[in-house]
């Protein structure tokens, strides 16, 4: 009479399916898995600091990096225009913050990895500008 | 009959077994085929937007800052030359969606993206100064250079800009030089003579007007 | 009774033969067909990524046009390509990987600004690789040493 048990090869052989399809899968999702393109993010920031450090404020007397950092006064007039240039110079898909000696600016601290940034010492201290898809 | 039974299965087993290396294959060649970013059109694509941004280059007044007569001009083979990895490839260069450079169809190349303004200069502005009435000429903010002409026989010794002496001659100034000025503040332009003067001193310079846009670069080698 | 097909002993030998013969076969066919494609394919994707690292760690370190220019940094590369070491040549403003398989050979343009005049040396794999940067505000010459 058959008794109603899988016989063992096939038990074995199930086990071996299952082990070579694992190492398979570990193939897919280890080589297809995006590496976050860091320098297309930090080439944007970088390009960023440079147009903001040679661009003139509206009334002041230096470029808006430095306004950015010169005193808390400076900042305080400066910060929303500049926030506006950024919003003009970067892709729609590619949101900011801007971190002086006297205040931060931008969009809330991103929930990804990826992050490029770019760090410009001025003479009244330094200026970093984040920037991440979002 | 046992035995015939377990050998049964083990062909199954065999076979399926089989099957699954052969799917495992299969998954390795296609992850394979998936890690080949091919390094080579991000290579050409980052050059070309670094070459066409850089503060040396012929398309730029500085760096980060296109000079829209220089992009209105700029064709593929400029690229070749100034960028020997783009040679032979398929470009696809635009600012803000709008074509610059289009050559070959470059559908699945790298794309790289830079932050740029584009700067256009208004018609030549002209301001004198009456040299013996000393009056002063304002530059805007924005303008790094201007061209002074300082009218023979006038007697002006020296040329300031903001305090800043630009121009100075013991005896008269005879000349038409351009000045740099600092483009974060309006310069005050002034001159100084010893003893009378007589004349103008003519001041040129071109407004610049920026713009931000976005440059696109698609290349594929 | 004694009409069993085999005894048991037998037969799960039998079966143990039939398992190694069906290894031996499986381990034979992808050594031999499947797994030296994958290696020269892997080989083949690490010799253009350092070809393009190498190119890429050279033209960023070019600085902005200065006065005095003064630059070494050190460059990171593998030090075999499938189990044989290589070299890096600069030639006529292109980067020359020379590889004893040719198929792992490769050859680059760089893209450099029209200040640098010369681009020259050699970097071998297995010996740490530094690229110099010396020159003024006119001429600039990269080294690869």
């Amino acid at each position: 009479m058959p008794r109603g048990q899988l016989s063992l090869s096939v038990v074995e052989a199930a086990i071996g399916v299952v082990l070579v399809l694992g190492v398979a899968a570990g193939f897919t999702v280890g080589a297809a898995g995006p590496t976050p393109s860091t320098p297309q993010l930090d080439a944007l920031a970088h390009d960023t600091a440079t147009v903001l450090g040679t661009e003139p404020t509206e009334r002041g007397r230096d470029a808006r990096l430095a306004a950015l950092a010169r005193s808390n006064r400076s900042f305080a007039r400066v910060r929303e225009p500049t926030r506006r240039r950024i919003v003009a110079l970067l892709p729609s898909d590619v949101l900011f913050r801007v971190r002086t000696p006297h205040g931060t600016f931008g969009y809330p601290h991103p929930p990804t990895a990826a992050v490029g940034s770019a760090t410009v010492a001025t003479r009244y201290g330094p200026v970093t500008i984040r920037v991440w898809y979002g | 009959m046992r035995g015939q039974t377990n050998l049964a299965a083990l062909v199954i087993a065999f076979v399926l077994l089989t099957g699954a290396t052969v799917v495992g294959v299969t998954f390795a060649d296609a992850a394979l085929a998936d890690a080949d970013r091919n390094p080579r059109d991000r290579h050409a694509a980052t050059a070309v937007a670094d070459r066409l941004v850089a503060a040396d280059a012929p398309t730029t007044v500085r760096a980060n800052a296109l000079a829209a007569a220089a992009v209105d001009d700029l064709n593929a083979s400029q690229v070749e030359t100034l960028v020997p990895p783009a040679k032979g490839a398929a470009v696809r260069i635009t600012l803000d969606g709008e074509p610059v450079v289009d050559r070959g169809s470059p559908a699945g190349g790298a794309t790289v993206r830079r932050s740029v303004v584009v700067v256009t200069r208004s018609e030549p502005v002209r301001r004198s100064i009456n040299a013996s009435r000393n009056t002063t000429v304002r530059v805007p903010r924005g303008v790094d250079r201007a061209a002074v002409d300082v009218e023979p026989a006038s007697n002006v010794t020296t040329v300031r800009a903001n305090g800043r002496v630009v121009l100075y001659d013991g005896s008269a100034l005879e000349t038409n030089e351009t000045v740099h000025l600092s483009p974060y503040e309006p310069s005050t332009i002034r001159t100084g003579t010893v003893g009378n003067a007589t004349g103008r001193v003519v001041v040129t310079y071109r407004r610049p007007h920026t713009e931000p846009r976005i440059l696109t670069v698609i290349v594929d080698a | 009774m004694t009409d069993r097909a085999l005894t048991p002993v037998v037969g799960k030998g039998l079966e143990v033969l039939l398992v190694l013969l069906y290894v031996a076969s499986l381990v034979t066919v992808l050594h031999g067909g499947v797994l030296p494609e994958y290696r020269t394919a892997a080989a083949a994707e690490v010799s253009d990524r350092t070809l393009v690292t190498a190119a890429d760690r050279i033209e960023s370190s070019i600085p902005p046009s200065s006065t005095a220019v003064d630059v070494t940094r050190t460059v990171a590369l593998p030090d075999t390509i499938d189990r044989a070491t290589y070299r890096v040549r600069a030639v006529n403003g292109m980067l020359v990987l020379d590889h004893p398989d040719d198929t792992l050979s490769g050859r680059l343009s760089l893209a450099l600004p029209d200040r640098v005049v010369a681009v020259e040396g050699t970097w071998e794999s297995d010996d740490p690789a530094v690229v110099r940067v010396r020159g003024d505000a006119n001429r600039v010459r990269v080294i690869l040493a």
